[in-house]
């Protein structure tokens, strides 16, 4: 599972991230990574999604939520 | 092994100095620096960079404060980052770094970073957001943990500026972070997120996310059923205010300087020198004058939704449209805005968040064709197509449309390669009232540092155009110049062959070309004072005879030619100065001078294909 695909106000934990290596040290800096706990909040136009990664808001498009695997903790 | 609950290590000295803030975009850092330096304070680009940083004095407190631009990180992935992460670097001062309560652990990676090689000071912010979010954020338990002094602001109400003074003299390293810049970037991004993990273990577990108001609002305007068409209306407030609303400032102030020129004209005896501050320096000084409302209209509105919170909303909704790009879903304002003026739209590349980005952005803006140009083509459609004017104006917002999207892609394809199609990663902050306090200090550094800087080219430029049309080619001075007997006139008619090839090499047109790089809205009635009549049908009439001659017969052609030269080229000087004032001189240039090259192509082939296709008819 996605998160693109995951259903919303699940809590899933993040599984890996299959991105080049200088976006995943941005997402590690906004604290989405391998091993933590989000949640998917909204849908966004073209499959884009916002996740709640502790207290914040993380809006991801499509492509990219699709590249973020998660499974139910 | 050393963890960050062991005592603090002894603090260093930190006299002088500048104090520098850094934070997340979005954390209040601007609005402290508005708090805590009140109107002393001056916009300078970071050395090298377009990046714009934020200077001010700090009185109270007798030291100069740096606002940064919003950065998570220090291992910097724009150019805005890289303006806050060098400043960091070569800091000989204090920083203030701001933590967001609403998403701590990312407030503190940042502050491990900058607190690993510059002492600091932690304020934290939005503390009544973390309490909604039943994520409380207790001060004293923080300032424990970190062993450095922790405030608790809240700069929107002004609150917290006194505790922060008196808490700088304690600012001090953290004395645990691990050695992060010696790593790799994602083995130190794991190491630095281990230390705020470990700081934040001891702040109690934190809750689960919970649905907030923002989360019930977004539920609504993050919806493509709903957002959407919010955000076309949005867009569509936006272009209003570019091209209607500030209509009735304009014309008040365009009266004020009318009449100041009147006074001064009664003042001064007529001749060269009346004729050098009324119709030179003083129609310059109307020139930036007649923007400053418009500037200040829409540095409002963007003040409004930047500080509300939903640009950010906005971005995600465009940005599969202007991901095409490679620009983030914010550019879409400034090129709504183009369509208005391109002088505010300008301005408001400030919204996007890296610095490569703006300037791609701004130099698209000149291409979407605000509303000056459209007296010209409604002018050249009524007189040579009049059964078809109509589709002809509507086919040059198309070629608007194409020239953007075109130029984007031709720009990203050359020197704007590094302008990625980067993935949307994009925090979305919680919406908040704008504080008026905010938004006017911000409104009145923008407009002031417009009227200052790109207001002093357009004056000197309008002054040296007056001179070339008072002094008369090849004789001495004289008190009353006809335009074609001026230097101008001499320049213009050595121009027009130039404009042979796209069928209207005449100088009455280039000289009214010449006239609209300094504003389309003159280029009419620079054509009815060259033809020496009214506008209206004899100018009509006029241009008629004029196309029609200079492009042997093929007077339509000839019409969309100068159409399209006239969407191409540069739309104004209050747009280049404004460019100038962004973006440094060089670039200016270089899009001055592509802007022509694009324009006059286009004019040839719109001119030659119409030929051909006539033939072939």
């Amino acid at each position: 599972m996605d998160l693109a695909g995951c259903p919303l106000h699940m809590d899933v934990v993040v599984r890996s991230v299959d991105l080049p290596a200088d976006v995943r040290v941005r997402m590690w800096e906004l604290g989405l990574h391998e091993g933590v706990v989000v949640r998917a909040t909204h849908r966004g136009p073209a499959g884009g999604r916002v996740v709640a990664v502790g207290g914040s808001r993380l809006a991801l498009d499509g492509a990219t939520a699709t590249r973020v695997a998660v499974a139910v903790p | 092994m050393t963890t960050c609950h062991d005592a603090p290590a002894p603090a260093p000295a930190t006299t002088g100095g500048a104090v520098l803030l850094v934070g997340n975009p979005n954390v209040g850092k601007s609005t402290l620096f508005n708090t805590l330096t009140g109107a002393r304070q001056r916009v300078m680009n970071a050395p090298g960079t377009t990046v714009e940083l934020q200077l001010g004095t700090w009185r109270r407190a007798g030291r100069s404060v740096v606002d940064l631009p919003g950065t998570y990180s220090l291992v910097a992935r724009t150019p805005d980052e890289q303006a806050a992460a060098d400043a960091v670097t070569d800091a000989d001062g204090i920083a203030v770094v701001l933590l967001d309560a609403a998403a701590l652990p990312r407030s503190l990676y940042l502050l491990a970073q900058v607190g690993s090689s510059v002492p600091v000071v932690a304020a934290v912010t939005m503390l009544d957001v973390a309490a909604d979010r039943g994520a409380a954020v207790d001060v004293a338990d923080l300032e424990a943990a970190l062993g450095v002094p922790v405030v608790a602001l809240d700069p929107r109400a002004g609150a917290g500026p006194d505790d922060l003074e008196r808490a700088l003299p304690g600012a001090r390293l953290l004395h645990d972070v691990p050695p992060w810049r010696d790593l790799e970037p994602l083995a130190a991004a794991e190491a630095l997120v281990g230390w705020v993990g470990r700081v934040t273990a001891g702040l109690g577990t934190p809750p689960p996310p919970r649905r907030t108001r923002t989360d019930a609002v977004d539920r609504v305007l993050l919806t493509p059923w709903a957002g959407v068409p919010v955000f076309a209306a949005v867009m569509w407030l936006l272009f209003q205010l570019a091209t209607t609303a500030a209509a009735p400032l304009t014309d008040l102030v365009d009266g004020w300087t009318g009449a100041a020129a009147d006074v001064v004209r009664s003042w001064l005896p007529d001749g060269f020198w009346q004729g050098l501050l009324v119709d030179g320096v003083l129609v310059g000084v109307g020139v930036v004058l007649t923007f400053l409302p418009l500037l200040a209209i829409i540095y409002v509105a963007l003040a409004l939704l930047e500080d509300s919170g939903y640009l950010a909303r906005a971005a995600f909704l465009a940005d599969r449209l202007m991901r095409t790009l490679g620009l983030d879903g914010r550019a879409m304002l400034p090129l709504v805005i183009g369509f208005g003026c391109n002088v505010p739209a300008i301005a408001a590349t400030q919204t996007l968040p890296n610095a490569r980005q703006r300037l791609l952005t701004g130099l698209l803006v000149p291409w979407t064709s605000c509303a000056a140009r459209l007296p010209v083509y409604v002018l050249l459609a009524s007189a040579l197509f009049p059964d078809h004017a109509g589709t002809a104006v509507f086919g040059m917002y198309v070629l608007s449309l194409v020239l953007v999207v075109g130029g984007g892609l031709a720009l990203r394809g050359t020197v704007f390669r590094d302008v990625r199609r980067e993935p949307l990663l994009l925090v979305l902050p919680a919406y908040q009232r704008p504080r008026l306090r905010t938004v006017g200090l911000s409104v009145w550094t923008r407009v002031r540092a417009f009227a200052t800087r790109a207001g002093r080219i357009i004056v000197v430029t309008l002054t040296v155009m007056w001179l070339l049309m008072a002094v008369p080619a090849g004789q001495g001075p004289a008190t009353e110049v006809a335009v074609e007997d001026s230097l101008y006139g001499a320049a213009a008619q050595a121009v027009a062959p130039v404009f042979t090839p796209a069928g209207f090499g005449d100088w009455h047109l280039s000289a009214a070309l010449a006239t609209g790089f300094v504003a389309k809205e003159v280029v009419v009635g620079s054509l009815a004072q060259t033809y020496a009549v009214a506008e209206g049908e004899d100018l009509e009439r006029g241009l008629r005879g004029t196309l029609e001659a200079t492009s042997g017969g093929h007077g339509a052609a000839a019409a969309l030619a100068f159409m399209v030269f006239v969407l191409g080229y540069t739309p104004c000087l209050a747009t280049v100065a404004e460019q100038a004032r962004r973006f440094g001189a060089r670039w200016t240039a270089g899009a001055v001078v592509l802007q022509l090259v694009v324009a006059w192509v286009l004019a040839v082939a719109v001119f030659q294909g119409g030929v051909l296709l006539g033939s072939l008819l």
